[in-house]
């Protein structure tokens, strides 16, 4: 702490125990663990600092961006401190020649947007919580979002990055160079490693052009099945939208009572929305064939969007949507698994049966286009049988998902809440050889410790909400 | 457990989502979740579970929010952060952990117009770079201030000004407290409008202080007590809306809905700011052609609190030749915040600050604001950095414009 204070100044350095407290969990509720301290350095060299003074002291260290994480990546081992990336947001460099920009960690994903817009760019890759995560996080998580479908998740957007390890030492990775590589590519390897590699303090991300022509459509169905069953026509069809998202009727609702209200249809039992980007002529060529495949699986309305706004606010509606459902309940859990496309007509109907046979109010918003469900469960955290049922109902769409050939996560990430599944889709000889990346990278296991790979009793000291003393019950 | 009061259970509508974190001020500035949105919440939920303990740094990041609720504006779920920030502020109060602020000490109409004197007096007596001395919070307060109106123009208002023309309806105004002290000409702007509108305007008496800044300070007893007072004296029923020229009081008063357990609505549903009054039924106003450029700054409780975001814009797109040009952060908090600023002038700097540079950008050489707090702190942050920069009420400047009647 002390150490800590001498680096950072008081400031910048968390020890009060209501701040500690706003720390013990990100977007997922579910786990919590409060750190003993919290920094906010402002520079690589800062991070470094810190890190050392943590393996000097052997205090775990967990980096954070805006906790916006679902699968409770951000969430500080017992004992351990978090490192807050939050005020590293600089925009560093925007080379426009080169299409790329250099920015902290704590630059959030819309800011880039934003700032390189003037020059025709954009940074592709959007998580509908893009107007909050940090790039930092999207890195540690490879995210998607729904214009990743013909554009790519974080992983493809990303050239190289600047890592503070976690004995302290600074380490470029990747090629600055669009297009060059040589060696082992350790920058796709930190991709995605949910901030148990090393804290990356610097990134070069791609930027793209800003696409000559983009239309949005919104089309109406009375049953899921046939929404789904143009999904997977568009797709065989050899079209790549931009963007392909579902939403369910209750979704629907929630968002038209919400901030976002975006005018969807309130009859509907499901919209599809779709996005095509690209040159006038195809972009109007593959809206015919779309609509043709919307009237062909019997969808009850086809709109376009009148205008970027109109447009602009069907986006924000299916991006605002997990915030909106708070309307339905006190808590909410985000299931984040893939399915083939094909199968999405079949698995959904089932994971409705099992929210029905738990008693669990479900509503299903998605990227349709890469058969990534997220099932939000409505339920109160305060009950804690209810919780219990929640965690079953994961349990049960997982082993759902997985029985057609699915995978255990699409974009969230393993994080704290996965790790027990990890298992039914690795071997142990794979376990093994993962476990010997990360002992390579991070063999004090300082750095967030406890996440991704199965560490038998490492989460037993986190705990659920209902266990903690003096919570409800 | 506590028991399940309304903004207990407001304050469960928060799924942790935080998409709302980006649009509150101070965590832009301390980067901190516990000066978020998100996490004030969570914090606030678990001080009324009394699963966590009010502690000194808890307290100060409730202190340090600006209640500008701009994460209201933000937030899917709905969450009415306001209304819970206040409760817990009333609830720590009750255990002794809220201090009193400096306004709640000194929003009382009588006290204010009697400091107003002493101040006048002391700003005409020579003896002001003293100041240069003074400790920094008193520095800040006094470079804060802004003159002090004359006597003759802190008089009190008229308690009746007949329509022109054809009386079309009866409508009332808030005098206020700041408003009275420090802008009694916006608040004569605002009858000539409504007369000019067509409105007889009473202005009545018994009325008093809103009560909005005692519910920012969690004095939710005072509050109410001031609601109520309000509710009787605007009771009239030939009264047809309450019109304001503070987005604060404004705010303030519609809060009696949940507030007063009796005819809390009666009051808080007739309330409504002059711009979006003027935008439904000003069709009578003509207005002279203005040439030159002007921005606009959405007031916190204006665009967050009232979710009235258009009606200020409309109203000025009717004046010809106006070149109005929009600022980047117009609908970001300016750290005026009630007393914000004299609480925390630190911070309420380094906001201000990213403002000014937005309003700079603009080229603007008037900036319209309708909330005195607001039009007090952007008038210190211009003449602190030294811009050509006219800063008024839309009120006043519309008042300005006013063409006579054909
Ligand atoms: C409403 C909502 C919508 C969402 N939509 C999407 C979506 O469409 N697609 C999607 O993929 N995800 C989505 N997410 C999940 C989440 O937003 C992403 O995982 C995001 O990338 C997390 O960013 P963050 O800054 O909040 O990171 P955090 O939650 O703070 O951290 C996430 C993980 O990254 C690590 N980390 C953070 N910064 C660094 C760093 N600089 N170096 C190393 N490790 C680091 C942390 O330790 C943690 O393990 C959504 C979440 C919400 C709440
Ligand atoms: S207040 Fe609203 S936007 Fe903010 S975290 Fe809570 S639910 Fe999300
Ligand atoms: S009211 Fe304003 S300062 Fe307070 S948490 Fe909301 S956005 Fe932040």
């Amino acid at each position: 702490m002390q150490e800590l204070e001498r680096l950072l100044g008081r400031e910048r350095c968390l020890s009060g125990p209501g701040q500690l407290v706003a720390y013990e969990c990100d977007a997922l509720t579910h786990f919590k663990s409060v750190p003993v301290a919290v920094a906010l350095p402002q520079t690589t060299e800062e991070v470094q600092e810190v890190v050392r003074a943590c393996v000097r002291l052997g205090v775990p260290f967990t980096p954070r961006g805006a906790g916006t994480g679902l699968s409770g990546g951000a969430i500080p081992a017992p004992g351990g401190i978090v490192i807050e990336l939050s005020l590293m947001k600089s925009i560093l460099v925007v080379d426009v020649e080169n299409r790329l920009a250099v920015v902290q960690p704590g630059v959030v994903n819309a800011h880039l947007s934003t700032e390189v817009g003037e020059h025709g760019l954009a940074y592709a890759p959007d998580p509908s919580s893009q107007i909050v995560c940090t790039l930092g996080g999207n890195v540690a998580e490879n995210s998607g979002g729904p214009h990743c479908l013909k554009h790519g998740a974080t992983t493809n957007h990303i050239l190289a990055m600047r890592c503070v390890m976690p004995d302290g030492e600074i380490m470029d990775l990747g090629s600055p160079v669009a297009g060059g590589s040589a060696g082992l590519d350790l920058r796709g390897v930190m991709l995605g490693s949910e901030g148990t590699l090393g804290i990356v303090t610097e990134i070069t991300c791609r930027l793209v052009p800003m696409p000559e022509r983009v239309e949005t459509l919104l089309a109406t169905f009375d049953t899921m099945a046939a929404a789904c069953s143009s999904v997977s026509k568009i797709i065989a069809a050899g079209i790549i939208p931009s963007a392909l998202e579902a939403l369910d009727d209750r979704t629907i609702a929630a968002v038209e009572a919400s901030v976002f209200r975006a005018g969807y249809p309130a009859d509907a039992t499901a919209v599809i929305l779709v996005e095509l980007d690209g040159h006038p002529a195809q972009v109007a060529a593959e809206r015919r064939r779309i609509e043709a495949i919307f009237q062909d699986v019997g969808a009850i309305g086809i709109e376009a969007a009148k205008d970027a706004d109109h447009a602009q606010a069907l986006w924000k509606g299916r991006k605002g949507a997990f915030g909106a459902m708070g309307r339905l309940a006190p808590d909410l859990y985000v299931q984040d698994a893939v399915v083939p496309r094909s199968k999405l007509p079949e698995v959904l109907p089932r994971i409705g049966e099992i929210c029905d046979e738990l008693g669990l109010q479900l509503a299903n918003v998605f990227h349709a286009g890469e058969g990534n469900l997220h099932p939000n469960i409505s339920y109160d955290g305060r009950n804690a049988q209810e919780v219990e049922r929640v965690v079953e109902a994961g349990r049960r769409i997982i082993d759902l998902c997985l029985s057609v050939g699915g995978a255990l996560s699409g974009e969230h990430g393993i994080g704290l809440e996965k790790q027990g599944f990890m298992h039914l889709v690795f071997s142990a000889d794979d376990l093994e050889t993962m476990s010997r990346v990360r002992a390579a990278f991070n063999p004090g296991e300082l750095l967030n410790p406890g996440k991704v790979l199965p560490t038998p009793g490492a989460c037993a000291e986190v705990k659920p909400l209902h266990q903690l003393p003096g919570a409800p019950s | 457990m506590s028991s399940e009061t309304a903004a207990y259970l407001a304050s469960l509508d928060c799924v942790h989502c935080g998409l709302c974190i980006e649009h509150c001020p101070t965590y832009r500035h301390l980067g901190r979740e516990s000066a978020n949105p998100r996490g004030r919440i969570y914090l606030m939920r678990a001080v009324m579970e009394e699963r966590v303990d009010a502690s000194p740094d808890l307290v100060e990041d409730l202190d340090l929010c600006l209640v500008c609720r701009a994460c209201e504006s933000a937030c899917p779920s709905g969450v009415r952060f306001g209304e819970v920030m206040a409760e817990t502020r009333h609830k720590l109060r009750q255990r002794g952990w809220w201090r009193r602020h400096l306004m709640g000490k000194l929003s009382n109409r009588e006290k204010l117009h009697r400091l107003a004197g002493l101040l006048r007096l002391w700003q005409r007596s020579g003896l002001r770079f003293v100041m240069r001395i003074a400790p920094k919070r008193l520095r800040r307060l006094e470079s804060y201030l802004p003159e002090i109106p004359p006597a003759s123009e802190r008089r009190p208002l008229p308690r009746h000004l007949a329509a022109q023309g054809s009386p079309r309806g009866t409508v009332a105004v808030l005098e206020g407290c700041v408003m009275s002290v420090l802008f009694q000409d916006v608040n004569r702007d605002t009858m000539r409008l409504l007369s000019a509108a067509g409105y007889d305007v009473v202005v009545p008496e018994n009325q008093t202080c809103c009560g909005a800044l005692h519910e920012h300070d969690g004095d939710l007893d005072t509050t109410r007590t001031l609601l109520a007072r309000n509710r009787d004296a605007f009771g009239g029923p030939e009264i047809s809306a309450i019109v304001m020229n503070s987005s604060g009081c404004a705010a303030g008063m519609q809060g009696a809905t949940h507030l007063l357990e009796e005819g809390g609505a009666v009051l808080a549903d007739r309330v409504v700011d002059i711009s979006r009054f003027l935008v439904d039924h000003g069709d009578a106003l003509r207005f002279a052609p203005f040439a030159g450029r002007v921005t606009y700054d959405a007031p916190c409780h204006l665009h967050h609190a009232q979710r009235e975001a258009t009606a200020p814009l409309e109203l000025l797109r009717r004046v010809e030749d106006l070149d109005l040009v929009p600022m980047d952060l117009a609908d970001h908090c300016c750290g005026a915040a009630g007393i914000y600023n004299l609480d925390h002038p630190d911070l309420s700097a380094q906001i201000l600050d990213e403002k000014l540079d937005a309003l700079e950008r603009t080229g603007a050489s008037t900036l319209l604001t309708g909330n005195p707090g607001c039009i007090m702190q952007w008038r210190t942050g211009v003449r602190e950095r030294g811009l050509a920069v006219e800063v008024l009420h839309p009120a006043t400047f519309l008042a300005a414009q006013l063409a006579p009647l054909d």
